[in-house]
């Protein structure tokens, strides 16, 4: 049976049954048990409803309210996963700067009527659900930096010319979240299109040339495009020590919790600091420390594999792919991704400015898992239809 | 794919990347490391002692003192175990388990146990509750060492109420006790969910509870993770507000005296200045202790027993009990008929000893009859007779209208709680009461303070106090006016000439050999007083009671004998303080309510002239 599939899908010609059998069910499995850990602290960080709230003010692990709501999301994630894997390739080249548009225009939209969260606007009312077009574009961008690369011979990379298109690809979305404002879903946005450029071939003394305009510009930067939070969580970084009780409070908390978990942690729901709630956010941008604190060194180096899993799938599928879409597109997701964790992580650890981004797969919160989980849905339909020749230039226009 | 360079690029970049990647993740790894063990330490450290909490600071209760300052009701220190019930139950503890590993170092009785699961019921799981009070240091000390095992469980050192003088003012000072439900449910203020915290349930400390109380004070403490205190944040404390300090017009001298004074029986006195209403003694006796009542180990049936005293330990008689004033009350009978001008200096009456009215016949006390009285004499032997004949010519309602403006019958505002209206009776009271016309015969037994007529011994008092400061409506008070102005009272426009007949018959009942309150003379360096004895009936004789001999009031039961009375002011001359005494079922005005009302005057005369 297997045999048969693979003979299918080396032919490309193949039906949606055996194009679930040819989902790298490894991969499948290693963002679930991601996701699983999230709920296991989603589970410790929550805290049964109590009428009388002087009663509740320490919690010990409950269903409510985060873990319970988290799990429709992520199976709702999967299935969109798997939606995604079996659509053939093509459609997902043919479709790739509509689906672009489609998340710019949410973007343009967002800002014009967002809802203003956490001091910055992200979320889009849409009647039914709330979704944060950021979170949505950083798939799309990949998506559409992958189709134009992927048409381009090494001579047309090599060309100025050729660059402009994907520059404003890539500066009009990080543009207009910067604008809401979300340093962090920016920062994220630049590095992933970083990572394609590079991927695709652009030559290195360019980049180091867009890195010395951007050092050379900060100064102007600092003084006229960032709001007064944001330079402030940039100086809280510097010296976290400064105002224990204001800013830097979250920073000096959260290595606090991390730190007393020690090697072996403290054990599960017995996480002093998030049950007592000197952890903020515990269930959002914090909730790795939660984690470190409970589950220790040993439990984040786990983790650690975990990810390291998941991202080598990914290689795995990139290089075996056949089709230079296929390629930058898994690889772009796959550094997407890590890029977000490493973000969240770093940010949780202190060592980078607290910007406010959840950990992926493991935070609560809903556009987040299922974007991710469509992007990996991507990335298995990358697998499926590895050996799908997508040669003519005309494929990608 | 048909470009082998571009293919070679991207295998070589994507390598980079990865390769890029698994360096941050050392990165994370490193950092890892660095938090989580090598300066795991120091965050475990940290974290224990990462709590803060926010504690209560009791306020001191204001302190009650007497005129000159003399502590009654102060504050001592007390050591006791309060437990937070939030921290004990956070450790997966409950309330009884705690409290019996408690009971293992000093022992709880079961009513105490309860106690404490009942107030856990009654405040928010994170406010301290009492467990036990008073605790000695050995005790305490056994607490603190084992305080590893007791998560939740401290030792507090507190303030207690304490009266040091014990009975001697208790009516007056009142007894603060534990906080009710009622008080819970009726006060949302937090200061009554502090642990131990005590309202004021009678006299000063009830009435100015409010005063007394204070403001709470809190401060930051930082506790660790099982909530013991590592630090405290001094310089976010909010101090707590003492309670005010009030100041009372009573002597502690004269309190102390008078009530040894009045020893066994059951009575009351008062004593006032007469111009400003300064209350320089108010006593009821028995009295009780007010610090019983913070005495834990005061078992409910000693309550019991102060509770059924037939004597009644916790009324203030002073301002509670109800008397008929008796042959007090011939002061006002007498003066309504002189502001009546139905009598005056030289209208004489004769006594036989018997006057017979419609269909009755009214008995003076002295049977034998006093003869040809003047006013001045018939308050000298005080002589029924002579008020039986006011009564035929009088209107009561001209008599209650008296007694009113020299405050019978109505509450005398003082600040205390609990006082006693009393009541003075008229023609329409008695239509709106007993639905039955009035007599005159009613008016014949008013006369001479029977019958209807209540009133407490403040209002004797101030009675006395009205007739001798000349007339003006002075008010008696308790607590000290601290800016002390001269005050003044408004005039009762009762006629100069007929209070001094008043004032004459009254010198002469104490100071004529021959009076009636004989027993009350003093002379205190040429300072005499005053006054006018009562008696009054509790039950009759009966017939068959005189069948079996009983004729004297010795031979009553205590309860049936006579209350005696006495009031009286001094000095004669320059008059300053007035005196009220009731001496329940003490028989005779003359005979137990007058010495009494002697030595009280006598202490308050070396005292203060």
């Amino acid at each position: 049976m297997l045999d048969y599939s693979l003979s299918m899908k080396k032919s490309g010609r193949m039906n949606i049954f055996s194009k679930l059998l040819c989902l790298n069910w490894k991969l499948v499995l290693l963002i679930l048990a991601v996701c699983a850990v999230g709920i296991v602290i989603l589970y410790s960080a929550g805290k049964a409803e109590c009428s009388d709230p002087y009663k509740c003010l320490i919690s010990y692990g409950s269903w409510h309210p985060w873990a319970i709501s988290q799990i429709p999301k992520i199976l709702v994630g999967f299935f969109i996963l798997i939606v995604v894997a079996v659509i053939d390739l093509k459609v997902w080249v043919k479709y790739a700067y509509w689906i672009y548009g489609v998340s710019l225009l949410l973007l343009i939209g967002v800002t014009l009527f967002g809802h203003v969260g956490m001091g910055a606007q992200r979320w889009l009312n849409l009647g039914i659900v709330r979704i944060q077009p950021s979170e949505l574009m950083k798939i799309a961008l990949v998506l559409a930096l992958a189709k134009y690369f992927a048409a381009l011979s090494i001579n047309e990379i090599h060309r100025n010319y050729y660059l402009i298109f994907p520059f404003l690809l890539v500066l009009v979305p990080v543009g207009l979240v910067l604008e809401q404002p979300d340093l962090g879903t920016a920062m994220t946005l630049l590095l992933v299109s970083g990572i394609v450029f590079f991927i695709s071939g652009v030559q290195l003394w360019k980049f180091g040339l867009v890195f010395l305009i951007a050092i050379l510009a900060f100064p102007i930067v600092w003084k006229y495009g960032l709001h007064d939070y944001q330079k402030e969580r940039v100086i809280i970084f510097l010296n976290p020590e400064k105002d224990i009780m204001g800013s830097g409070y979250h920073i000096t908390q959260s290595k606090i919790t991390l730190g007393s978990g020690g090697f072996w942690g403290k054990g599960y729901l017995k996480g002093t600091q998030s049950h007592l709630n000197f952890l903020p956010e515990k269930q959002t941008d914090f909730i790795f420390t939660m984690f470190a604190e409970e589950f220790g060194m040993f439990g984040c180096l786990c983790l650690f594999g975990l990810i390291i899993g998941i991202l080598w799938q990914c290689y795995k599928i990139a290089f075996a792919s056949r089709n230079n879409f296929g390629k930058l597109l898994t690889l772009g997701l796959g550094a997407n991704f890590f890029i977000y964790f490493f973000i969240n992580t770093a940010m949780v650890m202190g060592l980078l400015p607290v910007v406010g981004v959840p950990s992926p797969l493991l935070s609560y919160g809903g556009t987040a898992m299922m974007t991710l989980l469509l992007g990996f849905g991507l990335i298995e339909c990358c697998y499926v239809h590895s050996d799908m020749l997508i040669s003519s230039k005309s494929d990608y226009l | 794919m048909r470009d082998a360079e571009l293919i070679k690029v991207f295998n070589r970049r994507a390598l980079l990347v990865a390769g890029g990647e698994l360096f941050l993740f050392s990165i994370l790894a490193g950092r890892l490391y660095q938090l989580q063990i090598l300066d795991s330490d120091k965050y475990k450290k940290l974290s224990e002692r990462n709590s803060v909490r926010i504690k209560l600071l009791p306020p001191p209760r204001g302190i009650i003192a007497d005129r000159f300052g003399v502590e009654l009701a102060i504050n001592v220190n007390s050591y006791g175990i309060q437990m937070i019930p939030e921290e004990v139950t956070a450790q997966g503890l409950t309330v009884e388990e705690i409290l019996n590993r408690i009971s293992e170092l000093i022992p709880l009785t079961e009513k105490e146990k309860e106690k404490v699961l009942n107030n856990v019921k009654k405040k928010r799981a994170f406010f301290p509750v009492f467990v036990k009070n008073n605790l000695g240091w050995d005790e305490m000390a056994k607490i603190q060492v084992n305080n590893l095992d007791f998560t939740g469980v401290y030792v507090e050192e507190g303030k207690r109420r304490y009266y040091p003088f014990d009975e001697i003012a208790a009516h007056v000072i009142g007894y603060v006790s534990d906080v009710t439900e009622q008080e819970l449910k009726k006060d949302p203020s937090p200061i009554l969910q502090l642990p131990d915290f005590k309202t004021g349930k009678a006299g000063i400390e009830k009435l100015m509870d409010k005063e007394l109380r204070g403001e709470v004070g809190e401060t930051i403490q930082i506790v660790n993770a099982v909530g013991r205190v590592i630090e405290t944040l001094d310089d976010k404390k909010k101090k707590a507000i003492p309670g005010q300090r009030i100041n009372l017009t009573i002597d502690k001298r004269l309190q102390e005296y008078a009530y040894t004074r009045i020893n066994e029986e059951s009575a009351s006195a008062v004593v006032m200045d007469i111009y400003n209403g300064d209350v320089l003694m108010m006593i009821s006796v028995p009295s009780y202790n007010p610090n019983i009542f913070l005495d834990e180990d005061m078992s409910a049936k000693e309550f019991e027993k102060l509770f059924s005293n037939p004597r009644h330990p916790f009324i203030n008689k002073a301002i509670e009990g109800l008397y008929a004033p008796g042959s007090t009350f011939k002061m006002m009978t007498a003066l309504a008929a002189l502001s009546d001008g139905k009598i005056n200096a030289n209208t004489k009456i004769n006594c036989t000893g018997h006057m017979d009215y419609g269909d009755g016949r009214y008995h003076c006390w002295n049977t034998g009859g006093h003869g040809l009285l003047n006013l001045e004499q018939s308050l000298l032997h005080s002589c029924d007779i002579f008020y039986y004949a006011l009564a035929t010519k009088v209107s009561m309602d001209v008599i209650q209208e008296m007694a009113y403006r020299f405050g019978l019958g109505d509450y005398t505002g003082i600040e205390l709680a609990n006082e006693k209206k009393g009541q003075v009776p008229s023609r329409e009271w008695k239509r709106n009461y007993k639905s039955e016309a009035w007599y005159t015969g009613d008016t014949i037994t008013a006369s001479i303070g029977q019958g209807y007529t209540l009133v407490t011994p403040i209002q004797l008092a101030v009675m006395t106090a009205r007739i001798a400061n000349g007339g003006f409506a002075v008010k008696p008070r308790i607590i000290k006016n601290e800016n002390e102005g001269n005050i003044f009272f408004p005039s009762l426009n009762i006629n100069p000439q007929h209070l001094n007949m008043i004032k004459r018959g009254m010198f002469a009942v104490v100071n004529r050999p021959n009076g009636t309150g004989r027993n009350a003379y003093l002379n205190y360096n040429g300072s005499y007083m005053a006054g006018k004895t009562g008696t009054t009936q509790v039950k009759r004789i009966t017939r068959e009671e005189r069948a079996r001999g009983v004729t004297k009031q010795e031979d009553l039961p205590w309860k049936y004998r006579n209350h005696a009375l006495f009031v009286g002011y001094a000095p004669y001359k320059n008059p300053r303080y007035a005196i009220s005494v009731v001496v329940e079922h003490g028989m005779s005005g003359s005979g137990s309510a007058a010495p009494i009302a002697r030595d009280i005057m006598m202490k308050t005369l070396e005292l203060y002239l």
